[in-house]
């Protein structure tokens, strides 16, 4: 049997360990790659600049329409590969209203598919991506039900 | 902007960014999510139109008599807030925007929409400390634009007014903004040029003039309108176009400085790899065979891409397997075997009893894809039970015994037989396709 003594130091650990584990679940890790581009004060306002290597980043590059209807990876991949190859380091794209959602509610699982895809490819090619999402899903449930109420103000 | 809109759009974002996570996607590539574009209030509907009475929005109750202003400025900023606030729930790192084209431009613009327009107050983009957006960058849109008016005349003064067009230059359209705070960075997301909009100078250096004459203000980024298909949709030039004549004044490598009209000298020329090789060997009803290699690298191997019919994209492999000296010298590899080989399983969605055409791409990191030799042979394979994964006309116990076998393995599309529904991964979907079948 334990003595009073070990007792006490296995309480201690415990109460140690019990502790350190709900200091993680109070504070858990992001389940995902933490965003690399921030925004700090520069000399002349606002800038942005690289949290790995502290370097002031401009964005030179296009915005691309890629085809949602019909995802093409070798499209997509080609594009992305002339942009790295003419130094461009940035893309904004457009995800498409009418493709996004899903009819059975939710977003559409191969357009997100596709999406990560591209994605991927980006960050193949060194880009950084500008997603914009303009609209809300023409399908999957998001439109409110009172559609007037979507409008000004 | 009320408050189930708000609701709405919040659930978007969530929704969008949650299923990225959920594909391991890899966000730390992505800049900021930009939730609305060229944003604006229509005048003539309701409830701007109104020009009395009060109305209850998300933000709080105002008077259309005189409130107009107010209320569009505060539920802009309680909705851009509250949207903002839900992506950094899900993505606490990710930075926000909104874009906005000028308001000299939706005003004036002899095509510009009638009755629209943003708050002329700005600043609540801009300026979070006076209580304004907290969103982090704004995108701004700036186009070469123009309108027309009529030609003062002093004296005699002609029957039909003289018209003339006025440009809209990037100062008119800066000062429009009216911005007081240069605490957030500004991009130009978008910038180009109408194929409706003639200018004296070439489409590329009219562009070029007008990127440099913006760096009077402090941008931290452009995106020109349109890479591609983007622009011809909307009847701009595009930068691809005419031998990419904007791409050799927009692109880095041809001008490093963007806020310089001196192009890079000497002018560099992209560099132009050696695509890589490849041939499509057998493509019967059980598998496709071939082989693909770089020859600027030819340890590397290569993924591999097939396409069914133009753009029914299949699956994809990388091409590592042995294969015999005649490939290992078509590809330049001193080694023998080398491994350039290929295999993929005819996936069961072409077993349908109709002709299909397939393509095969070799996907290179460093240059293009081009399709492998003798790519767009034809297949007809006759239509056969999903499940019936041995090939022997009917589902049974020996089709279950080697999907229980392969249960849980993962690969590219349609890598084993087992993979009936083509997503990569033998599964319980597969495992209910084939008992959904069993004894047919």
């Amino acid at each position: 049997m334990w003595s009073s003594k070990y007792l006490s130091k296995y309480t201690r650990l415990c109460s140690v360990f019990v502790l350190f584990v709900l200091f993680f679940s109070l504070f858990p890790s992001p389940v995902y790659a933490l965003n690399r581009i921030g925004i700090r004060q520069g000399a002349n306002g606002g800038e942005f600049y690289d949290t790995v290597t502290n370097n002031k980043f401009i964005f030179r590059g296009n915005n691309y329409y890629f085809d949602q209807w019909f995802y093409s990876r070798t499209d997509v991949q080609n594009v992305f590969t002339q942009f790295k190859q003419y130094g461009y380091n940035s893309v904004r794209i457009f995800i498409n209203h009418e493709v996004v959602g899903n009819p059975s509610g939710g977003l559409s699982s191969q357009n997100m598919d596709n999406t990560v895809d591209l994605l991927k490819k980006a960050k193949a090619n060194n880009l950084y991506v500008f997603p914009v999402l303009y609209k809300l899903p023409s399908t999957g449930g998001y439109i409110p039900p009172d559609s007037s109420l979507t409008a000004n103000i | 902007m009320s408050q189930p809109y708000i609701d709405a759009k919040k659930r978007f974002m969530q929704d969008f960014i949650n299923e990225l996570h959920k594909r391991n996607a890899p966000t730390e590539i992505i800049v900021g999510y930009e939730f609305e574009n060229e944003l604006t209030f229509q005048l003539d509907q309701k409830p701007l139109s109104l020009s009395s009475g009060t109305i209850q929005t998300a933000s709080d109750v105002y008077d259309m008599s005189s409130q107009k202003e107010l209320a569009m400025s505060a539920n802009l900023v309680n909705w851009s807030n509250q949207v903002s606030d839900a992506i950094k729930q899900v993505e606490p790192t990710a930075l926000t925007t909104i874009s906005f084209t000028s308001p000299i431009v939706l005003a004036k613009q002899k095509f510009a929409t009638k009755n629209t327009q943003i708050v002329s107050t700005f600043w609540i983009f801009v300026d979070s400390d006076k209580g304004g957006s907290s969103i982090d960058f704004v995108d701004l849109h700036l186009y070469p634009a123009a309108f027309e008016e009529i030609v003062p005349c002093k004296k005699k003064c002609p029957e039909v007014p003289e018209i003339r067009s006025v440009p809209i230059s990037v100062d008119d359209q800066m000062n429009a903004y009216q911005i007081t705070s240069n605490k957030k960075p500004i991009i130009l997301g978008e910038f180009g040029l109408s194929k409706d909009n003639p200018t004296l100078e070439t489409p590329a250096d009219f562009l070029l003039n007008w990127q440099v004459s913006s760096c009077t203000y402090p941008f931290q980024g452009w995106l020109t309108w349109a890479w591609d298909q983007a622009a011809k949709i909307t009847n701009y030039w595009s930068v691809d176009e005419n031998d990419g004549a904007i791409n050799q004044v927009m692109a880095p490598i041809y001008r490093a400085n963007p806020c310089k009209a001196e192009k890079t000298l000497p002018t560099p020329t992209p560099p132009s790899l050696p695509p890589p090789v490849g041939y499509l060997g057998e493509v019967s009803c059980t598998i496709f065979n071939g082989w693909a290699g770089d020859t600027s690298n030819v340890t590397r191997s290569v993924d591999v891409h097939f396409y069914a019919d133009g753009s029914n994209f299949l699956g994809m492999t990388t091409a590592a397997l042995p294969r015999e000296k005649a490939v290992c010298d078509a590809n330049g590899s001193t080694e023998n075997p080398c491994n350039h080989g290929f295999v993929f399983n005819t996936p069961v969605s072409l077993k349908d009893g109709k002709s299909h055409t397939i393509d095969v791409y070799a996907i290179s990191p460093d240059g293009f894809n081009p399709k492998l030799t003798n790519s767009g042979k034809t297949i007809t394979c006759p239509a056969t039970n999903p499940g019936d994964l041995n090939s022997d006309g009917k589902v049974d116990i020996f089709d279950y015994n080697i999907l229980i076998g392969d249960f849980g393995k993962t690969g590219s599309a349609g890598f084993v037989p087992s993979d009936i529904d083509n997503n990569g991964k033998v599964d319980i979907f597969d495992y209910n396709l084939l008992v959904s079948n069993y004894g047919k």
